[in-house]
Parts: structure tokens; sequence; C-alpha cells
């Protein structure tokens, strides 16, 4: 992808943008509320400035997340094709018992019956006539309470992962959700991109016998072979191709130095492998994520990888910041009243920097 | 539409904010340009910085004067009596009474910056940041290139 001005810096992004006050939902717009209004400001809609960020926000989201499961489906059809007619490609069985395990499965299914298995649930997630309240085994699997406590607690884990979208627009065009009710569907819809990357990368793999995008081998080292000792985690997150790369590797070179090995970082291209990480470390420390205290570093443009690792429990800090400083409420929602319900936080970059951030959070003097 | 990007961040350079994520709650931003419908065109009402200029000649307490060179006016806040003399006397409606209503406020160039946020702010081309003469120079000669190919046509 290639950097354009503004994200290079040579131009300063539009504000209103920034702050999550800019609506281009009807033709009567696009409104801008400026930050520094007073609170009657508000859209030709009749939104005020709380409303229009939260809409804004989950707007965002909801494309991403459509945008997964999109991806989602193609993954289905083609092990879905590969299964009834040829069979999948040879893969491992070390790799095979490795998927087997992550969905709950016993070490005795065969892998056409874990083909079978996948296929019939993912269709279920994907289709709008599921049972509603009965959430997806597989979901389940992916998401084990011990690993992420909160995502059970608050029911995130859908029946339907399209209906769930669905729920998502209508929220946008119902004129009466309140702006928290907006917000807490913006954590579930986040989720689906998580989801759906898991679920699209295991049919890869059954499919072609190779990974989409492999866990990165510093990453992996870090989670199979942690110290005794749980330690803070730091989660660097840029994808291969992705913007702010060269302050991603800046970053990471100025934890080296400022941490000195008392905390574990590392970094991956792929948002969809932080539930792994999540997993991985609650069977080796018996802990959640929150209660680790891991911080997701996210240099992305993708607003639902960083909602959706807040919604599994991981602090985030991201640059670009989250669009949401224009409303005092949104902010508080995700700065400060998260900590109490999900037991993670957004922490907003300062003065364009991230690592002064993550070291007052470490409790490090900066 | 008017976007009002260049007045969005004239207000943040004003409370030396940079940074959307920094923007205080209770700031309240000194009004130097302001972006509305005109004649239904959007109009920029901000200092022309005018060579021969009304609010100087109205200043009884000289806080406004020409700049050095091509400094555009000047208005010094610490010197201003709040009169309110050079509202009422410049012709664009760019000077307004600050935050607190007892000086006035005006675009001054931001001369700490080497471009104002205001042009940098613009995404659209519409504020430029350039010696008049030669912006000026410049429009003459893209008429007169258009007013050739509109002869030639015929």
């Amino acid at each position: 992808m290639k950097e354009t001005e503004k994200e290079s810096g040579k131009f300063p992004p539009c504000g209103y943008g920034a702050t999550g006050l800019c609506c281009s939902s009807c033709l009567l717009g696009p409104c801008r509320i400026s930050p520094f209004e007073t609170n009657s400001a508000k859209g030709s809609c009749g939104d005020d400035a709380d409303m229009v960020v939260a809409k804004n926000l989950l707007r965002l989201v909801a494309r991403e997340a459509a945008s997964g499961l999109k991806d989602l489906g193609e993954a289905v059809r083609n092990l879905g094709a590969s299964a009834s007619t040829k069979g999948t490609r040879k893969v491992p069985a070390r790799e095979v018992k490795s998927i087997i395990q992550k969905y709950g499965l016993t070490s005795r299914v065969s892998l056409r019956r874990l083909n079978s298995y996948l296929l019939r649930e993912s269709e279920r997630l994907l289709s709008t006539l599921s049972e509603p309240g009965r959430p997806s085994p597989l979901v389940s699997s992916l998401y084990p309470e011990g690993a992420f406590p909160y995502i059970d607690r608050d029911a995130f884990l859908p029946d339907s992962l399209t209906n769930l979208i669905f729920d998502a627009f209508s929220h946008d065009q119902n004129e009466s959700s309140a702006v928290e009710v907006i917000l807490w569907q913006c954590l579930k819809t986040s989720v689906i991109t998580f989801i759906s990357e898991e679920l699209r990368q295991d049919m890869h793999y059954l499919t072609h016998g190779e990974w989409l995008l492999e866990i990165e081998t510093e990453a992996l080292d870090v989670v199979d072979h942690p110290p005794p000792k749980p330690l803070p985690v730091v989660v660097l997150f840029s994808r291969e191709d992705g913007l702010h790369k060269g302050l991603m590797n800046r970053t990471a070179q100025d934890l080296q130095q400022e941490l000195k090995g008392d905390v574990l970082h590392f970094r991956i291209r792929d948002i969809g492998h932080l539930p792994t990480i999540g997993r991985r470390f609650f069977q080796k420390w018996s802990l959640s994520v929150a209660e680790v205290g891991a911080i997701v570093v996210a240099f992305s443009q993708s607003t639902a990888s960083v909602l959706g690792a807040l919604a599994c429990g991981f602090t985030v800090v991201s640059l670009p910041a989250l669009p949401i400083h224009g409303s005092d409420v949104v902010e508080k929602f995700f700065c400060v009243d998260l900590k109490e319900k999900l037991g993670s936080v957004y922490l907003p970059p300062r003065a364009g920097e991230v690592l002064p951030v993550i070291l007052e959070y470490l409790g490090r003097k900066v | 539409m008017v976007c009002q990007s260049c007045v969005l961040a004239c207000q943040m350079n004003s409370l030396g904010v940079s940074n959307v994520t920094e923007i205080p709650r209770d700031g309240k931003p000194i009004q130097r340009m302001r972006v509305t419908w005109f004649h239904g065109t959007p109009w920029t009402w901000k200092c022309q910085q005018c060579v021969s200029a009304p609010c100087v000649e109205a200043c009884v307490s000289g806080s406004l004067r020409h700049g050095e060179g091509e400094g555009g006016v000047i208005h010094d806040r610490e010197t201003c009596a709040g009169c309110g003399a050079c509202l009422l006397a410049c012709p664009f409606d760019a000077v307004t009474p600050d935050e607190d209503g007892d000086r006035v406020a005006k675009c001054d160039l931001c001369p700490e910056e080497d471009i104002p946020p205001c042009v940098k702010a613009c995404q659209s081309g519409a504020l430029v940041y350039q010696d008049p003469m030669l912006f000026a120079g410049n429009k003459r000669k893209k008429f007169l290139r258009g007013q050739k190919v509109h002869r030639e046509g015929d």
C-alpha cells in the first residue's frame, strides 16, 4: 500500500474526521460539528456530537466486519468444494491435531470429519436463520471463558455473524438507540473480524495445506516458551504492507532499550493472531489477557482491529488515534469505563507518540 | 459544502494544540477566521492583509500596524485597548472580539509557523500562502491562456 501524503504527515489529517465529528450518512451532509461547540450543536438529522461520533465508529467497524465475512464465506466455499471433489490437500497430522484441539474436538476425529464439522458450523455462523441465543460451538471454543472471561459475560459470542452485522446497521439507522448501546454494538461487531479471520486462516490451511499468514516465529517463541512467572506483554501490530511500519520498527527498538527484558514484547502482522496469543498465555499462566495486563500497540487504520482487541481484554494504544475525541461520552467509555467492564482500556497517543503512553501504563519513568 | 478544516486548524493553533487528542474540553479558541455561505459561494471571512489597511488607520492604541516587508497587518494583543474601532473600519468583517470580549482578534498569518495551519489544513487548494503579486500574475497568465484558446477556437 502506498503511503499517501496525509499519512506521511506532509498534510495534517482532517480534524473533523480525526475527532469523529464529520457525518456523511445522508445526502444533506456532510455535517461537521466543531469540537469547540456547546452541547447543543447538532447535525441536520438532529444527532448531537456524541451520537455522531458513536455512529461513525459503528459504520467503520461494520464495514470492516462485513468485508471479513465475505472472505470467510469464500474460504467456506473453497473448503466445501475441495472436500466434496478431490478431498483436501495432504496436511501434516501435527497441524491437523492442533486445529482439532483448538475447536474442542476429540483427538480421534478424522480430517474428513473435522472438515465437515467446520463447514456445518461455519454455514450456521454465516446463515441469517440460525437459532438465536445459542452461541456457535466454534466461537465458544475460540474464546474459552478462562482466557476471555469478559467476552462470555457480556454475551459477545453470536449465533450468527451475519445477523450481528445486520444488528449493527439497524442500530445505525435506529433513531432511538442510546450512545452506550451503539458503543457496545461496536465492540460486539469488531469481534466478528477476529472470528472470521481465525476461521478463514484454518480453513485456508485445510484447503491448501499452507497458512495464509503464519504467526511470526518471534511471537511464537514468546507465547510458547514464556517465563514461568507472568510478565507484562506488549504486542506490536502492523500489517506487512501496512502504514507506519518504520514507526513500528523504531518503537520496537525503543521498547527494547527502555524495558530491558522485564516486559515480553513481539510483533505480529495479522490481528487475527491475538486470540491465539490470549489462549496460549492462559494455558501457560492461567491468567486472562486482561489479568496479564497485555497491551496491543496497533499501527493501523483498522478501527475493527483496535476495538476487537479491546473487546478481547487487551489494553490498546493505536496510531492513528481512534476517532473518538470529539465526544466526552465516547472518549470516557473507551478510556475509562471499559476498565471496569472488560478489564481493558484505550490509551490515546500523546502528541503522535505511543512510547510515552506505553511506558506510563507500565509504570515506568517517561 | 463548507469543510471548515481551516477554521478548526486555526482554532487549535490559537490554543497551542497540534493534535486532536489534545483538544482541551473547556478550550475557548480565538476566532481569527470563519467560513460561511455568501451569495451561494463559500466565503472565508479572514483578514485580507490590506496594503492600505483601514483598521490600521482606525486603531487608536497603535496595536495594529503593517508588518515589515510583506508581513501583512500585525496585531499586538498586549497593547490592544479593545475599543472596537477596527471592527467598524474593516470592510471584510475580518476583525472579531476575542474570547473575553475585551480585545479584538484577527488573522496575523501565524508568523511562528512556516505555513499558516489553515493553509496546511486546506485540502482543496482554496487557501494558498504566496506572494500576492506572484499569485495575481499567475492568475492573469492563466486567464490570458484561456482567452487565446478561445480566440483560436473561433
